[in-house]
C-alpha cells in the first residue's frame, strides 16, 4: 500500500510539472519558415517583371497565397528595419523595442521578453527539442537569443535548437578533444576556440552539450563533410544542406532558417544581393522538393516565406538598396504561404503586418499565441 | 598679378573685383563637377600655390591648363597605385567574403592594408613633391626623390600639421558623399520622379562644390606654408629627423584612411571613390549615379 508520504512526493512532483504530464502529442501539419533575408525589396523577389527569385515569383506563387503588402509597421521609436529584430517580431509576434546587451559592432544581442513560437509550441505540445529547430548562418554567431526567451511562463525548457557551423565546431572540437589525437599546440588552440563557441551559450542552457540527437545529427555530418569546413556548402547554401539533413534525421515539427547573405550589399557590391536573392531562391526549391519525397513532410508541411526587413529604394545613391535604414521601403516585405489548407494562387494586395505571420502559424498549428499582437491573416 | 586683378583694372576697382571674385568662384564650382574640368581647377590651385611661393602669377589660362594636366598626371603616377590595391581589395575581398573563400580569406585585407601602406608611405611626399612642382611649373620636380626627402626633413613638425587638416577638412567632404544616404529621410521624395532626384542631386553637389572650393585652396595655402617652411630651414642632422619624424607624420595619414573607408561604407561610390580623393587628387566632387538618367 502507497504511504501518504510517498503520495504527497508523487503529488509534488506531478504538481510541479503540469505542462509535461498534460501535454497532448503533436499532430498537425510540419511548418517551415524561410527568412527570406537578411532584408530584400519586393523588386528583385515578388515582382515578376524584376525578379533574382524566378522559384519563388513565378513558381512557388502559383501554389500558394501571396500577401504583397506586408509591412514592418512604422511605429516611432520601436521598430527597427533590421534582422535580428525582424526575426523577433516574426517569432514573437510583438514590435517590442529591443536594446541590445552585448554592445559590439556588428554582434548585438538582444533578449524577447515575450515568447517566441517555438516555445508556443512545446508549451502547448509534447515535442522534443530536436523537432524544433533554428538554421542560422556562420556570420551570425551571436544570434542564440532567437532559441528562447525570458518569459516566466516559458523560457529555456521550451527552447529550441540551432544548427549552424557554430554548432558543429563546438561538437567537433569537443569530439578532437576527447579524442586524444591532436598536438600539444593544436590542443591548446582547439580548447581556446571551444571556450569561446560556449560563450556563447550565454545563459548556458546547455551545460551537459547539445543532446544526443544532435550529437548523431553532427556525427553524420562529420562523417559525410570531414573536419576541414572547406567541403560542405557554404553561405546560404549551406543553411540549405542543414536543412535538408535536419528534415531527414530529425523531422522538425517546426524550423526556421535564417537565410542572410544579400545583406552583403551593405559593403557595396550590388552582384552580392541579387546573387544572394538567386541562391536563396535554388535553396527554396531543394527545400520543396525534399519535402516532396520525403513521406513524414509531403503533403503535411506549410512553407511561411517572409523576409526580416526591406531595404532602402535610396535613388540619390549608387546602389539604391545598399542600406536598410529606416526608409519607407525597409519597412515594405511580403510574405508567401504554400502548403495543405492553404489557397492556391491567390494573392492579396491590402496592408497586413509582419506579427500577423506569428499568430497565423499559431493558428494554423493549432496553439495559441498569447502575447502576439498580430491577426490570422487566412 | 592675378587674374582677378588684371580684369579688375579696366574698372574701378572696388566695384569690380567682388563681382569678379564671384564669377571666378562659380567657375570653380563649375569645375568641380566633372572629373575633365577639374583638371582645369587643379592647374588653377598649382598657380595659386606658384604665386604664394615665388611671388610671381602664372600667365595665361593654357599655361594653368597645361600645370593642371601635369599636375593630374604626377599626382596619379603615385596616388592611383593605392587607390587601384583598394579597389581590388574591397571589391575581391568582400566577394571573396562573400563566397566563404576561406581558403584565400586573407588577399583581400592584406591588398588593402598593403594599400593603406603604400598611401601612408607617400602622402607626406606627395605633399613637399606637388609644392616644387607648384613652385618651379617644371613636373619633374615632382620626380627628384632625393632632393624632396631632404627638403622635407626641414620641417617635419609642420608636416605633421597636413594630415591633420586634410582630415579636418575632408568631414565636409565626407559629410557630402555619405549625406545622399540619408537624403530620403531628411527629404519627402518617394514620389518624386527621376529627374527631380535628379536635380537634387546635382544641387547638393554643386553647393557641395561652393563649400569645396575655399576649402581645397585653404588645404593648399597651408602645403605651401609648410613647404616655405622646409625650404628656408636649415636642419641639423637631416637623415636622423627624417628616420624618425616620416612614420610619424605618415601614421596621422591614418585619418584621411579612416574617412575614406567608413565613407565608401555609407555610399558606395565605386572604383571613383577609392581612385580620386578630391582634395589629394582631382578636385571633383560630383558623384551623382551614372545610372541616374532624366526619365
Amino acid at each position: 500500500m502507497t504511504s501518504r508520504r510517498e503520495l504527497l512526493i508523487a503529488g509534488a512532483l506531478i504538481g510541479a510539472m503540469p505542462a509535461l504530464a498534460e501535454r497532448p502529442a503533436y499532430s498537425g501539419p510540419n511548418v517551415i519558415i524561410v527568412r527570406f533575408g537578411g532584408g530584400v525589396r519586393r523588386r528583385e523577389t515578388i515582382d515578376p517583371a524584376h525578379t533574382y527569385a524566378p522559384y519563388l515569383s513565378k513558381s512557388l506563387i502559383q501554389r500558394g497565397t501571396l500577401f504583397s503588402n506586408m509591412e514592418v509597421s512604422e511605429i516611432k521609436d520601436v521598430t527597427a528595419t533590421s534582422h535580428s529584430q525582424g526575426t523577433l517580431y516574426l517569432l514573437t509576434g510583438r514590435y517590442d523595442v529591443y536594446k541590445d546587451i552585448e554592445g559590439k559592432f556588428l554582434s548585438e544581442r538582444f533578449e524577447p521578453a515575450a515568447p517566441t513560437l517555438f516555445e508556443y509550441l512545446r508549451k502547448a505540445y509534447d515535442v522534443p527539442t530536436h523537432e524544433c529547430l533554428i538554421v542560422n548562418g556562420e556570420d551570425r554567431k551571436n544570434e542564440e537569443y532567437f532559441t528562447f526567451s525570458n518569459h516566466d511562463l516559458y523560457g529555456v525548457d521550451y527552447r529550441c535548437h540551432t544548427l549552424s557551423l557554430a554548432r558543429f565546431k563546438r561538437y567537433l572540437f569537443t569530439q578532437q578533444v576527447n579524442e586524444g589525437k591532436l598536438t600539444e599546440r593544436e590542443l591548446l588552440n582547439t580548447r581556446k576556440a571551444l571556450t569561446e563557441l560556449k560563450l556563447l551559450d550565454y545563459r548556458n542552457t546547455e551545460p551537459l552539450g547539445q543532446g544526443e540527437r544532435l550529437d548523431a545529427f553532427w556525427r553524420n555530418w562529420r562523417t559525410h563533410y570531414g573536419d576541414s569546413g572547406l567541403v560542405n556548402a557554404r553561405g546560404d547554401s549551406l543553411l540549405t544542406q542543414l536543412a535538408v539533413r535536419a528534415l531527414d534525421s530529425l523531422t522538425p515539427k517546426l524550423m526556421m532558417i535564417n537565410y542572410q547573405d544579400p545583406d552583403y550589399v551593405h559593403w557595396g557590391n550590388p552582384s552580392h544581393y541579387t546573387r544572394g536573392i538567386s541562391i536563396i531562391d535554388r535553396g527554396l526549391e531543394a527545400l520543396i522538393d525534399a519535402v516532396q519525397i520525403s513521406p513524414i513532410y509531403r503533403d503535411n508541411t506549410i512553407f511561411v516565406i517572409v523576409p526580416d526587413c526591406g531595404r532602402d529604394s535610396n535613388r540619390f545613391q549608387r546602389i539604391p538598396f545598399q542600406h536598410h535604414f529606416n526608409s519607407r521601403s525597409a519597412h515594405e516585405i511580403w510574405a508567401l504561404l504554400v502548403g495543405p489548407g492553404i489557397p492556391r494562387g491567390k494573392a492579396f494586395n491590402h496592408r497586413v503586418d509582419q506579427t500577423d505571420v506569428t499568430t497565423t502559424i499559431g493558428a494554423l498549428m493549432g496553439m495559441a499565441t498569447s502575447e502576439a499582437e498580430g491577426r490570422v491573416l487566412l | 598679378m592675378t587674374t582677378a586683378d588684371k580684369t579688375a583694372t579696366s574698372l574701378p576697382q572696388s566695384i569690380a573685383r567682388p563681382f569678379v571674385w564671384l564669377a571666378l568662384f562659380l567657375l570653380a564650382i563649375l569645375a568641380t563637377q566633372s572629373l575633365v574640368t577639374s583638371v582645369v581647377l587643379l592647374g588653377f590651385v598649382y598657380a595659386r600655390m606658384h604665386l604664394r611661393i615665388t611671388g610671381h602669377a602664372v600667365e595665361g589660362l593654357w599655361a594653368k591648363v597645361k600645370l593642371g594636366i601635369a599636375g593630374t598626371l604626377t599626382l596619379a603616377s603615385l596616388t592611383l597605385i593605392p587607390g587601384i590595391l583598394w579597389t581590388f581589395a574591397w571589391q575581391a575581398g568582400w566577394d571573396n567574403s562573400f563566397n566563404k573563400g576561406y581558403e584565400q580569406a586573407t588577399i583581400g585585407p592584406l591588398t588593402g592594408v598593403l594599400g593603406i601602406a603604400i598611401f601612408l608611405l607617400i602622402m607626406p611626399y606627395v605633399q613637399i613633391a606637388q609644392s616644387q612642382h607648384a613652385a618651379t611649373g617644371d613636373w619633374r620636380a615632382f620626380y627628384r626623390f632625393r632632393e624632396n626627402i631632404k627638403l622635407w626633413s626641414g620641417a617635419p613638425i609642420s608636416a605633421a600639421l597636413l594630415p591633420i587638416v586634410y582630415a579636418l577638412a575632408g568631414l565636409p567632404i565626407f559629410l557630402l558623399f555619405a549625406g545622399p544616404t540619408f537624403l530620403p529621410q531628411m527629404t519627402s521624395y518617394a514620389d518624386t520622379t527621376d529627374a527631380e532626384v535628379l536635380a537634387r542631386l546635382r544641387a547638393w553637389y554643386f553647393l557641395g562644390g561652393a563649400l569645396f572650393v575655399p576649402l581645397l585652396f585653404g588645404v593648399k595655402r597651408v602645403v605651401v606654408w609648410v613647404y616655405i617652411r622646409a625650404v628656408v630651414a636649415r636642419p641639423d642632422h637631416p637623415k636622423l629627423r627624417l628616420a624618425i619624424c616620416y612614420p610619424i607624420v605618415a601614421a596621422l595619414w591614418f585619418f584621411v584612411v579612416a574617412e575614406l573607408f567608413i565613407g565608401q561604407f555609407l555610399n558606395n561610390h565605386g572604383p571613383l571613390g577609392w581612385l580620386n580623393l578630391p582634395l589629394i587628387q582631382l578636385p571633383a566632387v560630383n558623384r551623382v549615379p551614372p545610372g541616374l538618367v532624366p526619365g
